[in-house]
């Protein structure tokens, strides 16, 4: 056995390789050379033991490396030859994936849990109450009296009380046509039932069970009667926080939104605060929001203030504060409620409200 | 409310403010501005002001005349109108060739019935500043002829457009707005001498009012003027109503309706000849009383009005006149006729007003203001204000009389008593006790001694919303103005959490039908018959809603289905398969007490809605599929599929069949496949299925945490196993014997179930994999081959099955 020999064979071997034209012909290939029994470095390695010692040191690395080199060879001519015939045929890496419809939640789902989670950082928990509502809690504890323009301010759905004793005067009543109930019977109509026009009847609920301190947050669906149109709907979902405790100022209210609205819509987003009149809160503001399309430089979303109006907002008055059975003397508190709705609207750039309550999948599955 | 920044400008001096400005101390104080129009005069391009020179009759058309109008120095055009009010030396609108009208027409000059007209003569309708068609409008004998008729109708003006908040009755007026922006800005107020007619001394005190209702009656002003001449106002006064959105009637309406708007206190004025004497020599009398049972009254708008014995009319000796603070009547009117008036200024209880004028359905701007609280002490001024109007309108006669006032409560101003350091605790801001006082003066207020950190602060008599400390420091916040605050966040300790386990389990519920590729939809609280009765539903137990806008608001919804189907028809025509899921409040009845809420609850519903051809096996049909969402959903929401017993019931909605849904005895929903008639009503997909469940019923079945249970160290002896059995044998039934069968049986999964021909009539066949191990050893294959045998025995004696 010569060195020359070896080389001759890895020559030899390297050729064919590089010579087989599909993978039956590599095989067997592979097996006149490589195989256990017969194959010829296989018979080469047997033939080395019988050789001299010395001699066996110098042309033992040199068959080994041989075998290396041949199995490489063989190993790469495997791969092109599967890529030949894959490739160009049957891998086309542009065809698009197959979709499986998924699941959605809707948008003001996923918006209530963005608002959720900011607000569970805080401390707050969250609080719910019923849909139909007393006008007392609706109105009357929130400072909200009968006869009074600030009723203006949230147009009312009254509901029947089919087996009421004695109907309370309400607002229902006023100039509006007695309406019929489906038995064709004059029904008497009380204005204590209502639908809520907001969830602020859920904090009083909440101060039932608990004293200061409280954070609380209460998302829940409300309603108006309105007429509906691309911007307005009889129903949307409300987000309404309450913090009381000793020392709580307005600043703190201030503070706690301006993050608010830097987390959900981005820290480039401003807040201003204007000076507003809600019943329950003194002092009452709104809350505007640098306009999120045209970084408030005016555009036709904002009526080209730059500002978007996105929350009403005030330190809790004190009247509310007695109706909770809080001592406003000893405790202060903030109030804030937003619409959901709206602010999913612009935030995923929507333009007809009407579309959150149509069921429509071409909606939803966007979100 | 509307503002007209130069009527503004006569209240407040407005040196070096720019509309937008003003705009913005506005909007940052409270009073929203959100519209500013900038002058409109452009409208009134190619319109001028011309003076009638002489009418002749058109001669080929009866109802046409010919004029000739001076509109520029010296040039006079031939105009042809038809309108039947003109006369020589009339001022009037001219629109000349090029001008385009507020209703989009352009004047050309253009020959009528023969004669050219070089121009057009305009109604009030024509201009756009009210819809009187009636005839030309004439425009008041003090402009001038050639004056752009832009100038002539006061139209090169800003007019801002406030949105004021039912707290500031004192903002629904010109000087009241004024006032905000002086002080919000530091410019000084203007006293305004001008127009004010004192005729006091001239006092004949032929009038008596006298107030039976003191406490909706808190102060009356009356003046009786006689010998005035009711005439047209002069053109500014009537443009500065058309700004203001009222349209002019006389000089004496409008001599209200001005001082209304600029001093905030609502008037009136009657014809003094409908007010009787009350016999020879004595004084004519106003009452202000209560209108008696059944009195009825024709307001101004000419609708009969049936009064309530909670309203309060001003009447004379033998009926009402007027309803208190909404709306006069129409026989007490004043008219170009009118000799004498009385002209009304009084306080009203706004509660009262607001009430009257819903019972009534009728608003004003009248009963606007008075809701909101006007400023006693304007009442008097405001009488004077307008007597000097109209004397000055009428030109001639020698009005004479002298305002009376009758206080029912003499007028005490509010006050309010402030702790400094309250104050700026409350806001969070710094200022010093001086800097609050300053504010307060530049508010109106007036401040006593300040003595230990507080002090007495007298409300002004126009600000009616401030009564508590809370109030001032609101006042004192908003002209610091909020945007300079610091922002801070609660300094408190947090407090003790509580989780809301409803909330959150609906929350995991949701993610679970998510999972399962089902969608979540919101639909409306409310549905209507149609609903109720396509869903195969009854009306009976729904809550009504008292004043539903549309059909679709009649009831409150007793389940979610109604509109979930209606949501499957809206989407089914696009798609093979539709999965909605909702969780939402539906509303029961009450039980009837006066403070008795309706029974609410949370409910889930889910549809599955698959085109026919959809689904390839029997195993698979959509009942089945609803069935594995809705128990994948519950499992991500750690409820067991094994708490929920499902009982068979063919009567379901619209005599769907499926299953009633119990958690331990309670009945908890129900699973079905939507019959024919509800699929048809609803054009529902071939293959439907509707779930609803109660959530707190499925709540009380959730694991509260996963329970670890230790992996079998055995391997499992894995079989299959087909039999045939009747199809009224359950497949629970089955699975029961099974699991009682052997203890060392780990699992069983129904992989095929079958029904054909091939099997004979009420035959089906059930293929299962079952898992045996034993939780020592590993089990030997003959042991696991005898058990099977055992099974089989056993299924056979029982359930009559034949092995396949």
């Amino acid at each position: 056995m010569k060195r020359e020999d070896i080389m001759r064979i890895l020559t030899e071997a390297l050729r064919e390789c590089a010579a087989a034209a599909n993978t039956d012909e590599l095989f067997s290939l592979e097996k006149r050379y490589l195989g256990r029994g017969k194959g010829a470095i296989t018979s080469m390695l047997r033939t080395l033991k019988t050789v001299p010692v010395e001699e066996r040191r110098a042309l033992g690395p040199l068959v080994q490396k041989l075998q290396r080199d041949i199995q490489h060879a063989i190993e790469g001519r495997r791969i092109a030859l599967r890529l030949d015939t894959d490739a160009p045929h049957t891998l086309d890496v542009t065809l698009p994936g197959i979709s499986h419809p998924r699941g959605h939640l809707h948008p003001v789902t996923q918006f209530v849990r963005r608002i959720e989670e900011f607000f569970s950082h805080l401390g707050f928990d969250l609080a719910d109450g019923p849909e139909v509502e007393l006008e007392r809690n609706n109105f009357d504890l929130l400072n909200i009296p009968k006869d009074h323009p600030a009723r203006d301010m949230h147009d009312t759905f009254y509901i029947f009380q089919p087996r009421g004793k004695s109907p309370a005067e309400g607002e229902a009543r006023h100039g509006r046509q007695k309406s019929r109930l489906p038995n064709g019977g004059q029904a008497k109509v009380s204005g204590n039932l209502l639908l809520r026009t907001h969830t602020s009847p859920v904090q009083l609920r909440a101060m039932e069970s608990r004293r200061p301190p409280v954070r609380i947050l209460s998302p829940g669906r409300v309603f108006r009667h309105e007429a509906t149109d691309a911007s307005h709907e009889t129903t949307f979902t409300q987000v309404e926080g309450l913090v009381i405790d000793k020392g709580i100022r307005l600043t703190d209210l201030l503070g706690t939104l301006d993050r608010f609205f830097g987390e959900i819509f981005g820290a480039k987003i401003k807040t201003r605060f204007r000076p507003h009149y809600y019943p329950f809160v003194e002092p009452g503001l709104d809350v505007d929001m640098s306009c999120f399309f045209c970084k408030g430089t005016g555009c036709s979303v904002c009526k080209k203030s730059g500002w978007l109006e996105m929350c009403g907002a005030g330190m809790v008055h004190p009247k509310v504060l007695k109706n909770m059975r809080v001592d406003p003397a000893r405790f202060t508190g903030f109030a804030f409620g937003f619409g959901v709705d709206r602010m999913v609207m612009i935030y995923y750039g929507i333009d007809d409200v009407r579309l959150l309550h149509s069921g429509n999948l071409k909606f939803l599955e966007q979100f | 409310m509307r503002l007209p920044l130069s009527w503004l400008k006569e209240h407040v001096s407005l040196s070096g403010l720019s509309p937008a400005r003003i705009a913005d101390v506005f909007t940052l104080s409270g009073s929203e501005v959100e519209t500013v129009r900038a002058s409109s005069a452009k409208q009134f391009d190619h319109m001028f002001v011309g003076e009638i020179r002489t009418i002749i009759q058109h001669p080929s058309a009866d109802k046409l005349k010919i004029t000739k109008v001076r509109v520029k120095k010296g040039r006079v055009r031939t105009i042809v109108c038809g309108a039947p009010n003109i006369k020589v030396g009339q001022k009037v609108p001219v629109a000349l060739p090029g001008a385009v009208l507020p209703s989009g027409q352009i004047i050309e000059a253009l020959p009528i019935r023969g004669v050219r007209s070089e121009g057009m003569l305009l109604s009030a309708k024509e201009l756009g500043i009210s819809d009187d068609h009636s005839g030309i409008y004439v425009l008041g004998n003090e402009v001038t002829a050639g004056e752009t008729l832009g100038t002539a109708l006061g139209m090169h003006d800003t007019v801002f457009e406030l949105d004021i908040t039912p707290n500031r009755g004192d903002c629904l007026s010109v000087r009241g707005l004024g006032r905000e922006l002086s002080a919000n800005t530091g410019k000084p107020m203007k006293r305004i001498a001008a127009r004010v007619t004192d005729l006091t001394g001239r006092n004949v005190n032929a009038l008596h009012v006298r107030v039976r209702e003191p406490r909706l009656c808190t102060r009356y002003g009356a003046y009786y003027l006689r010998g005035v001449r009711v005439t047209e106002s002069p053109q500014w006064l009537k443009n500065r109503l058309v700004q203001m959105g009222t349209r002019p009637i006389n000089s004496v309406v409008d001599a209200t309706n001005y001082v209304m708007y600029a001093l905030g206190q609502p008037m009136h004025a009657f014809d003094a000849g409908k007010v009787e004497d009350g016999g020879s020599g004595a004084r004519k009398t106003i009452i202000v009383r209560r209108a008696h049972k059944g009195e009825k009254l024709r307001t101004l708008d000419g609708e009969e009005r049936m009064l309530k014995t909670s309203m309060l009319v001003i009447a004379n000796r033998s009926r009402a006149l007027a309803v208190a603070g909404v709306m006069g009547g129409s026989e007490s009117a004043v008219t170009q006729k009118t000799k004498d008036i009385i002209l009304e200024a009084a306080v009203f209880h706004p509660a009262s007003v607001r009430r009257t004028s819903k019972q009534l359905g009728l608003a004003s701007e009248s009963s606007y203001r008075f809701e909101r609280g006007v400023d006693p002490l304007s009442v008097e001024e405001a009488l004077k204000t307008a007597a000097g109007l109209i004397i000055t309108s009428g030109g001639e006669g020698a009005p004479t009389g002298t305002p009376i006032i009758v206080d029912a409560h003499a007028f005490v101003p509010a006050t309010v008593r402030i702790n400094f350091e309250h104050v700026r605790n409350l806001l969070g801001a710094e200022a010093s006790d001086k800097k609050i006082l300053g504010i307060l003066r530049l508010l109106g207020f007036e401040a006593g001694q300040v003595h230990a950190g507080t002090a007495i602060v007298r409300v002004p008599s126009w600000r009616n919303d401030v009564r508590i400390e809370a109030d001032v420091a609101e006042e004192v916040g908003r002209l610091l103005g909020y945007n300079r605050f610091k922002r801070t966040v609660p300094q408190g300790a947090i407090p003790p959490r509580h989780p809301h386990k409803m909330l959150e389990f609906v929350d995991s519920l949701k993610d679970g039908f998510v999972d399962e590729r089902f969608i979540e939809v919101h639909t409306y609280s409310f549905y209507g018959d149609a609903h109720v009765q396509k869903s195969g539903m009854h009306t009976e137990g729904h809550l009504a809603v008292h004043n539903p806008m549309n059909p679709d608001q009649q009831y409150l919804r007793l389940s979610l289905l109604p509109r979930l189907f209606e949501a499957v028809q809206r989407n089914a025509q696009e798609r093979d398969r539709v999965a909605l899921f909702e969780i939402g409040t539906v509303f029961g009845e009450t039980r009837g007490g006066r403070r008795e809420l309706p029974q609410e609850s949370l409910k889930c519903a889910a549809i599955l809605g698959t085109k026919k051809g959809a689904l390839v096996s029997t195993r698979e049909n959509v009942f089945v599929l609803l069935r594995s969402g809705l128990i994948g959903a519950l499992a991500h929401a750690g409820v067991p599929e094994a708490s929920i017993k499902m009982e068979a019931d063919a009567h379901l909605l619209g005599g769907s069949r499926g299953a009633v849904l119990r958690i331990g005895k309670q009945r908890a929903g129900v699973l079905g496949i939507a019959s024919g008639g509800l699929a048809r009503s609803w054009k529902l997909p071939e293959d439907t299925a509707f779930f609803e469940c109660d959530v707190r019923a499925i709540l009380a079945a959730r694991m509260p945490r996963a329970r670890y249970v230790p992996i079998p160290r055995t391997p499992d002896a894995k079989r299959d196993l087909a039999i045939v059995v009747s199809t009224k044998i359950p497949y629970e039934e089955l699975q029961n014997a099974l699991v009682n069968a052997t203890s060392l049986l780990r699992s069983i999964t129904l992989f095929d179930v079958y029904e054909g021909a091939k099997l004979g009539k009420g035959k089906r066949s059930l293929a299962f994999h079952l898992m045996f191990g034993h939780s020592e050893r590993t089990l030997e294959n003959k042991e696991v081959d005898s058990l099977l045998l055992e099974i089989t025995r056993m299924l056979t004696q029982r359930f009559g099955a034949e092995i396949r």
